[in-house]
């Protein structure tokens, strides 16, 4: 096998960008993978700065997004009959739209 | 008449099956392509075509319906063309490594192939003995090399070649942890002279050589090749390379925003190591919530023997979310020795 790239994936190795190869023994292309590190080459790390950080905002949209559909009832219901949405729902659906990015 | 215990031996052998180690000796199979060029597994399962320096295209060839020369009605053969070129390492060879140096070890086997050239040339055959790695204390003995070293003539016609073969015992010797110890198995057919005391001094060559029914066995008598089905020969190569052009996965799966989807992909048989997976064009879509998103990428996650997780991509992630995935794209596992 001819390595070209290599990134962290999990326990194992990404291979030119499309060879996932384990961190097993009696896989041959592992081999490979240890004699290119023996040879002074380091790994690139699983996700880069901007995947972490988009993954992370990924997820902080995904709350907040779940979190007003939960709540969305309370302004349907004060639209239907005035019943007055409360104070700290309002605070926190406004809290979940400003972290939405 | 009375038959000789060799004689008797060999005829049991060749009712009872199962006596030929070498996988796709017949060249029936052939997952990967019907042609290379490059070094490495390429094209006829469980064969490592190995060049350096000089160059191969190796091929699939297709027997003509109904030849008498190579007899059992073989439907392809192994075609390997090389071109030489001059350097003290370089090589042509075909190699199979058979699982498990155990193999024929401390008995006689015989090798036996038909095979042919362009002109009256020669080939070399030549065994070692691999003890696999891992394992420190002891660590796994050294490859035992040019075993059995013989020169065996060709001719422009088809002939069934015989080689006896006295496999060294492997008492004393010791295994590698990672079972992927192995017999392996070289035909050489270009062999520079830093190879002479593997190749039999063979030398540098060019030409076309042509191999059908490549058999092992156990004893000194060469019997009838044994045929098996093309199910069960493709079931044997899949244990160590299996590939499907194109996989759909349509599963229930569990999102986070990091692993983004599991669709498990099963090998059609366990294979002999947990393989390298490679998925080098991922499309389709992610359906969550009654939307679907489309699959940016992925790749392979955790692989087992027996399957493997395939992480999808996209660019909306949604969290703890119930999905299902509809995805394609070519997959390769490999667990070649």
């Amino acid at each position: 096998m001819t390595i070209e790239t290599v990134k962290i994936q999990g326990e194992g190795w990404l291979v030119n960008g499309s060879m996932s190869v384990p961190n097993s023994g009696g896989n041959s292309d592992y081999h490979d993978v240890q004699e290119w590190i023996a040879e002074g080459n380091t790994p690139d790390p699983e996700y880069t700065d901007e995947e972490i950080a988009a993954n992370a905002q990924a997820e902080i949209n995904q709350e907040n997004l779940a979190y007003l559909a939960d709540t969305d009832w309370y302004v349907i219901r004060k639209a239907d009959t005035g019943t007055a949405v409360p104070t700290d729902i309002l605070d926190a659906r406004a809290a979940a739209r400003a972290a939405i990015a | 008449m009375t038959k000789s215990a060799t004689r008797e031996t060999a005829d049991i052998a060749s009712v009872v099956g199962r006596k030929n180690r070498i996988i796709n000796g017949n060249f029936d199979i052939w997952q990967r392509a019907l042609s290379q060029t490059a070094t490495g597994y390429g094209s006829d399962d469980r064969w490592l075509n190995m060049i350096v320096g000089s160059t191969q295209v190796v091929s699939r060839q297709a027997f003509t319906l109904g030849q008498t020369d190579v007899p059992n009605n073989p439907k392809y053969y192994a075609r390997t063309v090389v071109t030489s070129v001059a350097g003290t390492g370089n090589y042509v060879v075909k190699s199979q490594k058979i699982e498990g140096v155990e193999t024929f070890s401390g008995t006689t086997a015989t090798l036996s192939f038909w095979a042919k050239a362009d002109a009256n040339k020669n080939i070399a055959i030549e065994f070692a003995q691999s003890f696999g790695t891992g394992g420190t204390s002891p660590a796994p003995s050294a490859n035992v090399l040019g075993i059995g070293v013989t020169t065996v003539a060709l001719t422009t016609s088809w002939v069934k070649h015989t080689v006896p073969v006295a496999l060294p015992s492997i008492s004393g010797k010791t295994l590698g942890t990672n079972g992927n110890d192995y017999l392996w198995l070289f035909l050489w057919m270009d062999a520079g002279s830093d190879w002479n005391a593997r190749a039999n001094s063979l030398g540098q060559q060019s030409g076309t050589f042509e191999f059908s029914q490549v058999q092992i066995e156990a004893g000194s008598v060469a019997t009838t090749f044994e045929p098996r089905s093309k199910g069960e020969e493709l079931a044997l190569c899949q244990r160590y390379y299996w590939q499907k052009s194109t996989f759909i996965a349509t599963v229930g799966a569990y999102r986070t925003a990091t692993v983004l989807e599991n669709c498990q992909v099963y090998f059609p048989v366990s294979m002999r190591a947990v393989p390298t997976c490679a998925l080098p064009s991922l499309s389709g879509n992610i359906y969550v919530n009654g939307s679907s998103t489309a699959i940016t990428g992925g790749a392979a996650g955790g692989t087992g023997l027996n399957a493997v997780s395939i992480n999808l991509n996209s660019a909306s992630k949604p969290v703890n979310a119930a999905a299902w995935a509809s995805a394609s794209s070519p997959i390769t596992a490999n667990a070649e020795l």
